[in-house]
């Protein structure tokens, strides 16, 4: 009975007069980021992890365990080159992006143009997922005609 | 430096149509495959792999148009508001597609148990179908096996009581003959020591009489000692379808064979063996000399050579009246016979069957009443002659 009471005081006084908490960490700043990249490193070293598996453990004879690694290897591009752009966007501060109507104005601060160049073509990372998606999608297809032979 | 930015959006508005359209096509096509194959796990792991690359294509996608879209109609701030949600989403979406990926080998693993397990059933099925289709089938094979063994070890059993009765038979014939011989050589000699000094033609004739029952009876002996004496042969390599070929030849020249046609049948690729060749010959002849008999010197005799598995098979065929069933199990006994008192001794078969025993072989016959008798030796591949010869 004591103790049911001195339970039911204790819950009493926390509700009735609450205070700030530290015991959840804070997830502000360049948290986000670093998670996204993170992310990244992950998705390319699961990709390499597959497409080395896909080679020694593979059983179907034809073209599909090509197309698979293909879209593995177009994806571990693109994940390089995101890595890379969103270093250069958000991380280094090595370039600075302005924009009009028609133009984009890109700048480094080391005034190099190869890095200009790099980060221009760069941000046309789809020109590495759409073919990954697509040899993808040949893979599928070659898995099914394998399968029906 | 300034680049134009139409290539940027033309290139980042239709990449993330096409990613969309690509990462449907993929689920659909993958979905496709499943249906065909549901139980393959393998093929449940790419649907989830589509799943997340959809997820990820789609909120990608969907983010950079409506990027592209805001910060061409300048409302940038609008994009700015929503970009952390974006990217979260799109972050979320590419660490699930690689925690699928990751888990690819365990898949792998578990798709090849999968197929084993599945290989193990589908073989125990058939197994079992099999079985229950079969069983009568496969009851009456093993019957029959058991049946053949049965009679196998029967003749085995048949073949050592023979052995057993040869052997006891020997020891005692030896032991008689060797004890008659010496007075039967006393007896010949006065007889022809008798016949040198007598003048009187009646004496004469009557010593002749003895003198030729004595022969006879050093004959019988003779055979006797042969029969108790299975020395073990004196091998050498020797062609079985010459020392056929050298008997027929012989006995032709007797006159009792006038009326005898033998043919010879010799298969050509008989190899040579090592056997005894006089104790050999003494078989073949006893057999063709029995055949000659059972057909009144008149009819034919057919002599075959040859291979069947380990042995070179000698069937002697006669034309003849062929030998009573109940005699057939008796012919290689010693001292049986059918022949007429005096014309047999009834050891030419008993002394043929050791030979050939003693050679590793067998003896067979088979019969049929007024048709004639098969008689088939058995002797198999031996080179241990040639071992022997090489070893010493």
């Amino acid at each position: 009975m004591k103790k049911t009471a001195s339970v039911f005081i204790t819950a009493l006084i926390i509700i009735l007069f609450p205070d700030t908490s530290y015991s959840i960490q804070a997830h502000g700043g360049s948290e986000g980021i670093v998670v996204h990249q993170l992310g990244h490193i992950f998705f390319l070293f699961s990709l390499l992890a597959l497409g080395y598996w896909l080679k020694s453990k593979w059983a179907l004879k034809g073209k599909s365990k090509l197309y698979l690694r293909l879209s593995c290897l177009f994806l571990v591009l693109w994940n390089f080159d995101v890595i890379i752009m969103h270093f250069l966007d958000e991380q280094s501060g090595l370039i600075n992006v302005s924009r009009n109507a028609f133009d984009i104005c890109i700048r480094s601060a080391a005034n190099s143009h190869i890095l200009e160049y790099l980060y221009y073509f760069g941000k046309m990372d789809h020109i590495l997922c759409v073919p990954a998606l697509f040899f993808l999608y040949k893979g599928l297809k070659s898995i099914e005609t394998e399968k029906g032979d | 430096m300034t680049f134009s930015y139409l290539p940027l959006f033309f290139i980042d508005v239709f990449g993330s149509v096409l990613m969309i359209i690509l990462s449907f096509a993929c689920l659909l096509k993958s979905i496709r495959l499943r249906r065909n194959d549901p139980k393959n796990v393998l093929i449940s792991f790419l649907v989830w792999i589509c799943c997340g690359l959809l997820l990820f294509a789609v909120s990608r996608s969907c983010g950079h148009i409506v990027k592209q879209l805001l910060l061409v109609y300048g409302y940038q701030d609008i994009w700015e508001d929503i970009r952390p949600f974006s990217g979260s989403v799109n972050t979320f979406a590419f660490i699930l597609v690689a925690s699928i990926t990751i888990f690819f080998r365990q898949i792998w693993k578990i798709h090849i148990q999968v197929l084993d397990d599945r290989k193990k059933l589908v073989d125990a099925h058939k197994e079992l179908v099999f079985l229950n289709e079969n069983l009568e089938k496969l009851v009456r094979e093993r019957t029959l096996k058991l049946e053949k063994e049965a009679s196998q070890r029967a003749e085995l059993e048949k073949h050592m009581v023979q052995a057993e009765k040869l052997s006891a038979i020997g020891e005692l014939s030896s032991g008689v003959a060797h004890e008659i011989n010496n007075p039967l050589g006393i007896i010949l000699g006065y007889c022809q020591l008798l016949l040198r000094h007598e003048k009187d033609t009646q004496k004469i004739d009557d010593l002749k009489i003895i003198e030729k029952h004595v022969k006879s009876c050093k004959a019988i002996v003779q055979d006797l000692l042969n029969f108790s004496r299975s020395s073990k042969p004196l091998k050498k390599l020797y062609s079985i379808n010459s020392i056929i070929e050298e008997i027929t030849n012989y006995v032709k020249t007797h006159s009792s064979f006038e009326k005898i046609e033998i043919i010879k049948y010799f298969s050509n690729d008989i190899p040579e063996i090592c056997i005894d060749s006089e104790k050999i010959k003494q078989v073949f002849f006893n057999l063709i000399m029995n055949a000659n008999h059972a057909m009144n010197q008149n009819g034919k005799i057919i002599i075959k050579t040859t291979c069947e598995n380990e042995n070179i098979r000698i069937d002697i065929e006669d034309t003849g009246e062929g030998i009573k069933e109940e005699n057939i199990t008796r012919i290689f006994d010693p001292f049986f016979t059918t022949k007429p008192t005096g014309k047999g001794t009834g050891l030419g078969l008993s002394v043929s069957y050791g030979i050939i025993k003693n050679h590793g072989g067998d003896i067979k016959v088979s019969s049929s009443l007024k048709k004639g008798s098969v008689f088939s030796i058995y002797l198999p591949f031996d080179n241990s002659c040639i071992i022997n010869e090489a070893q010493n």
